[in-house]
């Protein structure tokens, strides 16, 4: 009988490689794709001519000047409409939104309506779909919930290979130091790893997969989750009834005035209009707070309701007043989505996720690497995982910059724009599988994927600034600098790849070269 | 049993999360209709705007949005007629309206009123552009198939060598 401690490690490991093996290139698409979410509100600027312009001091703001016409459109509800304030998600344009009406949009600063392009641009949007598996619908929201709980496995008996097996730090080969990149990156970065992987399985299977957790609580009375936990996560404030009576209403920029001396830690966001016009009329304002990060931004929102006749306060509910319960969920929630987080630390977070997903990459070419020593010598690799996580892993790139210059190439006003985009985008990712099964080599692949992804990301911002008009120097003068700093990066992120596309040997004797270099001096 | 029993809420649960528009019509008989709007999770589509259309002539015979109680009690018109929750882009429930104690007075005809006509947008979009990219898709697909084929003869012979 074999050694039951030899049995129980060579297990550990044989688990590690097939889940990993398994769950590996989703993990890449969620964190590669997760990479750009992270940037999702000023992507989200860039990719709209509407949003060309400088932001506004939600103080200074005439709001009545571009509110009271579309309001007293007779088409237009006449109660809960919310106005969503300059800066909220970068967006320097005010919008009067309804739930059931398509949202109407303001320049702050001229105060002049926007054709804002709606439906026909929705690359950052997509790009965070992308990071969840929502083109996939609800296979994908699964597959992609089940890979963030597969990780967490892969994390937990990964550390206790570490602890248990004994790893040559100092190796040789290049397979060995492809093992090392892959341990030490994990060993350092586990903890934010993990808690975004946790974060992440919370809200893709959370609430779908509750449903028989539901069903047996309320006794059969609802499946659906959100219909029993909404009203405790976020209580509905009670109806206020009108009382038919014509009144004047303060300048909202005064009501948010009054609002901040109540509590100026507050950033208000969005504000919600009832019974307007009507002597019952209320604003209620909500908004994050800075000072209790973790605790707000999702569910738990600070929330200062005030009469929109006289400015007199009708509810406060502050941060701490929160149910614990929405308090713990925003906290899961902060983790994962980074409400209120400056672009610094968005920035630090990124640059971990690149790391942990360029260890992934280490993991797979770990596992391809055994592989290909069978045939050492003899013939090159062709096997289809390893020419599947090649158009996966780096045929993405390319992909994604094509979508990200289709954004700019494609006219606005197209029919189905946005199908197009995505379909294309999808058919360029495609085609890198076909190129990656087509050149024998999977080096020489890679290091066109890449020279490629370069000069697609470096090309992009050129084609948006001719499109849009804007200049560099003028996005500087005009204070557009959200719009500037992606360009910015995005010449950089391309500048990197040609990087990287230079620095790839075209054969594997030359690559295991390059792993090995230091040791051969 | 218990794999058909798992397998059932699991299949629950795919659209559970689905927060579909929902509308009711009920008919009063005394020739007036309710109509209810609701999204699958229970909660209420106040401020919805719902419509009658007329198939005769596709004009609108009628508009009002949902009030708190997310309900409205309409007089059936005359004219054959369909009833629209419009829950804004991409979100609206068309259904046929019943008809009055004595019958419609004007009944649809043709085509021409239907240009006017809502439609009901829940589902997939599936045109010529759809198919395009499927085509595409599936020759790349082909394609890749027949580089794997063509690379690993062309290995293999190498192998013997």
């Amino acid at each position: 009988m074999e050694n039951p401690s030899k049995l129980f490690k060579q297990r550990l490991q044989r688990i590690h490689t097939s889940v990993g093996i398994s769950a590996s290139l989703f993990m890449y698409i969620c964190v590669f794709f997760g990479i750009f979410a992270i940037f999702l509100p000023y992507i989200q600027t860039w990719e709209k001519p509407s949003r060309h312009f400088e932001s506004a001091n939600i103080k200074d703001i005439n709001y009545s000047k571009m509110i009271d016409p579309v309001i007293s459109d007779p088409t237009f509800p006449t109660n809960n409409i919310i106005i969503e304030l300059p800066g909220y998600f970068s967006d320097p344009a005010l919008k009067v939104n309804h739930m059931f009406v398509e949202p109407v949009v303001f320049n702050p600063k001229t105060m002049e309506r926007v054709d804002d392009e709606g439906v026909n641009s929705q690359l950052a949007r997509f790009l965070n779909h992308m990071h969840y598996g929502r083109p996939f619908m609800s296979v994908g929201y699964f597959v992609f919930g089940l890979v963030a709980v597969a990780v967490m496995l892969l994390i937990i008996g990964g550390l206790i290979q570490v602890y248990y097996l004994k790893y040559n730090n100092n190796p040789k080969n290049h397979q060995g130091k492809f093992s090392k990149y892959h341990r030490k990156v994990f060993m350092w970065l586990f903890a934010p790893f993990v808690i975004v992987t946790l974060t992440g399985a919370y809200m893709n299977i959370g609430y779908s997969g509750s449903t028989l957790m539901t069903y047996i609580s309320s006794k059969g009375e609802v499946s659906n989750t959100w219909q029993a936990v909404g009203p405790v996560l976020k209580p509905q404030r009670a109806f206020v009834q009108t009382n038919n009576e014509q009144a004047s209403m303060l300048p909202i920029s005064d009501l948010i005035k009054k609002a901040e001396n109540i509590n100026p830690n507050i950033n208000f966001e969005k504000i919600k209009l009832i019974n307007w016009k009507d002597s019952s009329a209320q604003v209620e304002l909500t908004g994050y707070n800075p000072n209790f990060p973790f605790l707000n931004g999702v569910y738990n929102n600070p929330l200062i309701v005030l009469s929109a006749v006289d400015g007199s306060l009708i509810e406060y509910k502050k941060v701490l007043d929160g149910n614990w319960t929405s308090m713990f969920a925003d906290t899961l929630y902060f983790l994962h989505l980074l409400f209120g987080v400056d672009i610094f630390v968005r920035t630090i977070i990124a640059i971990i996720m690149a790391i942990c997903g360029v260890a992934i990459g280490f993991g797979v070419m770990f596992y391809l690497e055994k592989k290909a020593k069978k045939f050492d010598g003899k013939i090159p690799l062709y096997h289809w995982f390893g020419k599947l996580s090649l158009a996966v892993m780096i045929g993405v790139i390319p992909a994604t910059g094509f979508i990200f210059l289709l954004q700019w190439l494609l006219p606005f006003d197209m029919q189905d724009r946005m199908f197009w985009q995505k379909g294309l985008f999808f058919i360029a990712w495609l085609s890198t599988l076909t190129w990656a099964f087509y050149r024998v080599c999977s080096f020489k692949a890679a290091k066109e994927f890449f020279i490629l992804g370069a000069i697609l990301f470096m090309i992009t911002p050129l084609v948006h600034f001719y499109i849009s008009g804007f200049s560099p120097i003028e996005l500087f003068t005009n204070n557009m600098f959200i719009i500037l700093n992606v360009d910015i990066t995005l010449f950089i992120f391309g500048l990197l790849l040609l990087f990287i596309g230079l620095k790839i040997p075209k054969n594997r004797e030359n690559f295991k070269l390059l792993f090995s270099k230091k040791k051969d001096k | 049993m218990k794999i058909k029993s798992i397998l059932f809420f699991l299949l629950l649960s795919l659209n559970s999360s689905a927060h579909t528009l929902l509308m009711d019509i009920i008919d009063n008989e005394d020739n007036t209709i309710t109509v209810v709007g609701a999204f699958s999770t229970g909660e209420k589509t106040v401020g919805a705007l719902v419509k009658l259309e007329s198939l005769v002539s596709g004009e609108v015979l009628y508009q009002q949005r949902l009030p708190q109680e997310s309900e409205l009690t309409i007089n059936i018109p005359k004219e054959q007629y369909q009833v629209v929750l419009d829950g804004g882009p991409g979100h609206t429930v068309v259904k046929e309206g019943f008809a009055p104690l004595e019958g419609f007075t004007k009944k649809s005809s043709t085509e021409d009123s239907n240009k006017k006509l809502s439609q009901n947008q829940q589902g997939l979009l599936v045109n010529t552009s759809l198919i395009t990219l499927f085509s595409i898709a599936f020759i790349l697909l082909a394609l890749t198939l027949y580089f794997s084929a063509r690379n690993t003869k062309m290995l293999i012979t190498q192998l013997k060598k």
